[in-house]
């Protein structure tokens, strides 16, 4: 067997998280102050999720140990960043170019071209997902299991609560755009709560 | 399941890290198996018996 190579340049948690969440609160800001300089909701609605994404990633960091990070997971961030950062330009370029188009052809263009980077998004989480060791495996799988489950249940009494008309009316698409950032943001809070169970006086 | 996993690495004078990357596995994971937290598959664990030079049985036995 190999002796286990020492280097300590390598990337470490506890920088990567760091380095993420502070690029992700950089990048809330001007998104706020845009939306609330030219009214537009979504550019509020997107530096809000930005804003809380790199407060939770800081806050990780602070708790996450020096060290390095395995290959896996870096491999895991190449693939995953650049498809963030394309994310957030289509759906900048998205938001601003659909109620300028004219033809229906070019807006429906337009509106789905964000969910190219996020099929990319969804590759990247399948092979680290394959690629990892099984007791992480595990801990992600409980995660995505409680995420879905949750994310289906809350979703599913919201559905159920207008047969009470309550005099308040939601549109369906501003619902349905929320579905995958609540999956994604149950999946960031079970996860460290099911690796919990695992863990003991380290 | 109980395991004889951090009596070895102490041994050899591992830190949970070097373990870990021995096995291309986490240090969480190793600290888990070690306190019996997680129990290994078989593949990882013939892993670990074949990186200690031991049989599979005298690392991790079903204990009580």
């Amino acid at each position: 067997m190999s002796e286990p190579s020492k280097s300590p340049s390598k990337p470490t948690n506890r920088r990567v998280l760091a380095m993420m969440g502070g690029v992700a609160v950089l990048c809330a800001l001007p998104c706020l102050l845009a939306g609330a300089l030219t009214g537009r909701r979504w550019l509020v609605t997107a530096g809000v999720v930005a804003a809380a994404t790199g407060a939770a990633w800081l806050l990780c960091a602070r708790f996450a140990r020096e060290e390095a990070m395995r290959p896996v997971h870096l491999r895991y961030l190449r693939e995953f960043l650049p498809a963030m950062a394309g994310y957030l330009v289509l759906i900048m370029v998205s938001g601003t170019w659909v109620p300028r188009m004219e033809s229906v052809a070019g807006r429906v263009a337009l509106a789905v071209l964000p969910l190219l980077p996020i099929v990319l998004l969804i590759r990247a989480m399948v092979r680290v997902l394959r690629d990892q060791d099984e007791l992480e495996r595990r801990i992600d799988l409980e995660a995505i299991a409680i995420a879905a489950m949750s994310t289906a249940f809350g979703f599913f009494s919201f559905g159920l609560l207008p047969l009470a008309d309550m005099g308040w009316h939601v549109r369906g698409d501003a619902v349905a755009i929320w579905v995958m950032p609540c999956l994604f943001a149950i999946f960031g809070i079970a996860k460290p709560l099911v690796a919990r169970r695992y863990r003991e006086h380290e | 399941m109980n395991n004889h996993v951090r009596e070895l690495r102490g041994e050899q004078g591992w830190s949970q890290a070097d373990l870990a990357e021995r096995l291309d596995v986490s240090r969480q994971t190793v600290n888990a198996i070690e306190t019996g937290k997680y129990d290994p598959s078989l593949p990882l664990a013939f892993k670990i018996a074949a990186l200690f030079g031991r049989p599979i049985e005298s690392i991790f036995d079903p204990g009580a």
